[in-house]
This record gives C-alpha cells, structure tokens and sequence, in this order.
C-alpha cells in the first residue's frame, strides 16, 4: 500500500513546489507608465522621456523615436536604463518649441518577442490643436521564415539526437547480444550527426535572431556579436549550446565505455550514462525556460509539462529516425530479425512517450489556451490545432503499427513471410510517422514564436457586442437603462474620444460613476483603467490613447448609478492602425 | 589506455559534465524566476 502512494506523493510534491514558485506577471513587456503621461499638455518642454515597463527591458535593443508634427527627430542619443529602476527607459530629448510630439518605443520581452507601441504629448501653454502624426507601423512578430527555419532546425536536431541516445543506449542496446551480425553503429552515427547540426545551428539561430531582434543587418558582426547575451532569448539559447556540449562530452565517454555484447554494465558504464541523461534532461529544460512556459503562471507547472512534452517527444521522433537508420543499416538477412527484436521494444516506449505527450500537451494547452473558440480565433490556436492534427496522423499510423506490424514481427519465427511483408510496411509507415511528427515539430517552432493568448479572451463569451475597426457608435439597452457607446476615431495608439451616454425613459442620468477597463485581447497585457468624468448632463467621456496597440480589445464598461446595482457592459473592439 | 582506472576516470567526467549541465540551467532558471 505504501509502496502504490508513493508516486502521487511525489506527483503532489512536484506541483506543490511548481505551484510555490513566484508567479509571473506578463508574458510580454507592457508600457505601464510614460513622462510625460500620454496625451497631456505639459507647460515646460521635458529633457527627457521615460518609458516604465511592466519588466526590465534591454536599451541595447529598444528604440525610443520623438518626433515633431513635421516629423522632424528631436531625440538626443540612445535610450539607456534607468540607474534606480530596472524597468524604466530614459530617453533624451533636445530643446524643444511649443506643439504636439509623437513618441515611438520598441522593446523587446524576455522570451524574445518584439513589442511596439506610440503615444503623444504636447509642450504648452499653447501647443494648438493635435496634429495627425504618421505613426510608424506596430506591428512586429519574431516569426519570420528565416528564424522559423532555424528554430525548427534547432528544436528538430536537439530533439533527434535526444532520442537516437536513448534508443542507442536502451532500447536497442540488446540487439547485439542477442542478434549476430548486427551492429548499432549506424544508430550512433545518426546520433553524431543529429547533435552535430543542434550544435552548428543553435549559435546560427541566436545570432541572426539577434541582428533580427536589434535592428542590425546580419553582416554588421561587430555590433551583432556582442548583443548576443544581452536578451534572456540569447542568454537562454547558449546556455542550451553549453549543456549541449557538456552532453556530447558526457555521451562520447558513455559510448566509448559501453559494451553492448555485455549483458550487465560496469559501474563505469553506468555513471558515464547517468551523466549523458542528465545532461540530456538538463537541455531540455531550456526551451521552457527562455520561452512562454516560464512566462506563464503556474510557472513550475508549465516548465514541467514543456519539459515533460520536450522528452516524449524526443524519444518518439528519435527512435523514429533511429528505425529507419536501423532498417536501411542492417543487412537483408537479418534485417527482419533485427526489426522483430526492436520494434516491439520501441513500441512499449513510444506508446508511454506519446501518452505523456499527449497529457503534457493537454495540461500546456489549458494554461496557455483561455478559451475553446481561440484554438481557431487566433493564430496561437490555429497553429496548434493544425500541430494536434499533425500528431494524430502520427498516432494513427504508429496506432497501425502496433496493432498490425509489430504483432506479425513478433511471430516473424513461426510466419517468416508475413514478418518480411510486416518490414516493409513498417519503413513506409515509419516514414509517414517522421514527416507528420518532423511537421508537428515545425508547427511547434512557430507556436512558440507567436504570442499565446490573452487571458483575457475568456471574457468574449460575455461580450454585449463586436465593434471596429473604425469609428463606432453602439446602443445598448440593460437593467431598463439606454446606454449609447461611442470611440472615435477608434485607431491604436491614437487619443481617442470615448463618449457614453445614460438615459432612462428618454432622460438622462447625472452623478454616475462611469470606469472603464482595457484589456489587449490579443496577447497578455497590463490592464488599463480610466474614469469618465460626467461633461455634460447623461454624457461620461475621456480623451486617451487607452488603444495602445493594433489588435482586439475587451472594453469593460462599469456605470454605477447612485442607489443601484452597477451595470457592465464589455464591447470586443478591433482598433486599427 | 582501457585500464579500469582510466574507465571510471573518464566515468567521473561524464559525470561531472551531467552535473555541471544541470549547473548551467539552474543559473540560467534563476535568472528566469
């Protein structure tokens, strides 16, 4: 009895340490505060901007444009960190006149993605009436091809080279005792050649996610190299190239020590493997880590599950490789043998590995996914829709495997003819199994190179109505009263108007408290809250750039009427740019 | 070369090399929390 609770003990130790892990705010850097603030009128001309964020943000890849109604830049050198405030941006700025300025910031978050947005102000007395600026575009993504391929590659290489030692060192590590003539040395090439490439292309994939993420074209070396430990992204990515080459050191001795023909391990062999597993598990961690798991809250709960996710399916596609390496290495006459002993081997695994996949995927997908209607709402959803369908092409095609070629394989003594037949179905399925597992890997580089939802989202089954892009004017009838909301021009990063108007039975209702939240729908975003002061009888209103950024925004109205119940109203609103 | 000696030596270091992995990453997970 005591020995059956001993794995929930340990399964509630690890969420009860995952759960006391400090929870993260953000998962993107979010503009909390500027000064000036944000569509005021200041009476003296500043000499500086600061920017505060909801966390530190590297200077080395921010920019801060000041601009004035002709356009003209009036910055004086580059933005530089706050000496007292890790989080805050200081921009210097010239002698300035009188008249509107357009501030353009952008940063970059801690797991790499870019981040954009502009607000205005303006030097009085007599600044005179705003002027349209042209703001530059905000929107930015860190999913380009380029670094969409080499993230693949990166995930894809250190994911298969995973699984090729693990099934080099364990699944099919009997083979040679128990088979004569058969070799595992293909399979260990194959892993060389795997972690080979992991090694090649992670330091590629950082530098040129870093000239991509600073700005800087990918021949400027020296002002590309010494950026690339200056964001958590680069930082976490060599970190990986590090454990990487402390697991090829760690896997070339346990290699080198094993014998295969031996059917107890020295204790030597047995440290050596130890150490290779964990460095293998180590590096594993680090896609969680420099990613969105650490980013969102539980976060010990997500980094486990990414890590457990990362694992399964490096032993799947590994293996995977592995057998078709195993197949084309082995020689005809004894191929048949040598699949009859791995394959039911490496189905026992695999079928564990693809059921740890699936929970880890399923426990990553509720943290990370609000609500159902965003798995096809928002790109995040939709890519990882398109990965699950992916992996259930796989399953189906492993699924045949285990309930039709491994069985004929393991009767390949008593039906030698079925079990060659029973072979070469197996290298075709195993083969599909690859490009629809190498494709879900793919779909896996993008999801984490695009912003997963907001938590916000989950409010849009509640919403009164969808409004924008563009100006709007929406009635709205609730608790007997009429309540008429207006944004104009309703673009991002603008001022704009937001009108509410109360009436009851055609008049209109003074002294209520009109507070309205903001909340970026598109990915998570510190919440904005302003209130409507009363400005003429029945009619709340506030000027405010609240629109930060282009994108869907939840606008949360709560009318409190003195002696009532408050009211809320949410609008889905798309501001445009 | 092969002597038993050299075999755990080299055990050691494989070892060692695990451990300093998880080093590497606990360092980089602290500056992540």
């Amino acid at each position: 009895m005591r020995r059956r609770r001993r794995p929930l003990l340990v399964v509630l130790a690890a969420a009860a340490a995952g759960l006391a892990l400090p929870p993260s705010a953000f998962a993107h850097a979010a503009l909390l505060h500027t000064s000036p603030s944000a569509s005021v009128t200041v009476p003296r001309a500043p000499d500086r901007i600061t920017l505060t964020y909801s966390e530190p943000v590297e200077p080395k890849f921010a920019i801060v444009s000041v601009t004035d109604a002709g356009g003209h830049q009036i910055t004086a050198g580059r933005p530089t960190r706050s000496p007292t405030n890790a989080d805050e941006l200081v921009q210097r700025i010239g002698r300035v006149p009188e008249g509107w300025y357009l501030v353009f910031w952008r940063a970059i978050s801690v797991d790499g993605h870019p981040v954009r947005g502009a607000f205005t102000f303006a030097v009085g007395p007599n600044p005179g009436p705003a002027p349209q600026f042209v703001i530059p575009s905000i929107s930015e993504t860190a999913a380009t091809p380029v670094l969409l391929v080499f993230r693949w590659i990166v995930f894809l290489t250190m994911m298969s080279a995973i699984g090729l030692f693990v099934l080099r060192t364990i699944t099919a590590r009997p083979l040679v005792r128990t088979l004569r003539g058969s070799s595992l040395r293909a399979i260990a090439g194959a892993f060389w050649v795997s972690l080979a490439l992991a090694l090649v292309s992670i330091p590629l994939y950082v530098y040129f996610a870093t000239a991509k993420f600073s700005l800087r074209s990918t021949t400027d070396f020296a002002g590309v190299f010494p950026l690339l430990r200056s964001s958590a992204f680069g930082r976490g990515f060599l970190d990986l190239e590090l454990a990487l080459a402390l697991f090829a050191l760690a896997a070339a001795i346990s290699l080198w020590l094993d014998r295969p023909d031996r059917p107890v391990r020295s204790v030597a062999e047995l440290l050596a493997s130890a150490g290779a597993f964990a460095a293998a598990a180590a590096c594993l961690l680090v896609p969680g880590l420099a990613g969105h798991a650490a980013q969102t809250s539980p976060r010990g709960l997500t980094v486990a599950a990414d890590w457990i996710h990362l694992a399964a399916g490096s032993i799947w596609v590994g293996g995977l490789c592995g057998l078709l390496v195993l197949y084309r290495s082995t020689a005809e006459l004894i191929r048949v043998a040598a699949l009859s002993f791995v394959v039911p081997r490496f189905s026992n695994t695999a079928f564990a590995s693809v059921n740890l996949l699936i929970a880890s995927g399923i426990a990553a997908t509720l943290v990370h996914v609000p609500t159902l209607a965003s798995m096809w709402q928002t790109s995040y959803g939709k890519t990882l829709t398109v990965k699950i369908a992916l992996l259930v092409a796989a399953g189906m095609l492993a699924s045949v495997n285990l309930a039709r070629t491994k069985p004929r394989l393991q009767a390949a003594a008593a039906h030698p003819g079925r079990a060659a037949g029973a072979a070469v179905l197996l290298r075709r399925l195993v083969g599909g199994e690859v490009v629809f597992v190498f494709g879900a890997v793919f779909a896996a580089a993008l999801l984490s190179s695009l912003a997963p939802p907001s938590k916000a989202l989950a409010k849009i089954g509640k919403a009164e109505a969808r409004v924008g892009p563009g100006a709007f004017s929406r009635h709205v009838t609730k608790d007997g009263y009429d309540l008429d909301f207006r944004v104009s021009p309703n673009r991002a990063a603008l001022p704009n108007s937001f009108v509410v108007r109360i009436t009851k039975d055609g008049k209109p209702v003074r002294n209520a408290s009109v507070v309205t939240r903001f909340d970026m729908l598109d990915m998570d975003m510190q919440e904005l809250s302003y209130s409507f002061p009363e400005r003429q009888p029945g009619v709340y209103s506030r000027s405010a750039p609240a629109l930060v950024m282009v994108g869907h925004w939840g606008l949360q109205y709560q009318i409190t009427i003195p002696g009532q119940t408050p009211i809320d109203v949410l609008l889905v609103d798309r501001a445009a740019g | 070369m092969n002597g038993p000696a050299v075999k755990l030596l080299a055990a050691l270091i494989a070892l060692c090399a695990g451990a300093a992995a998880w080093l590497v990453i606990a360092l980089l997970a602290r500056s992540t929390f």
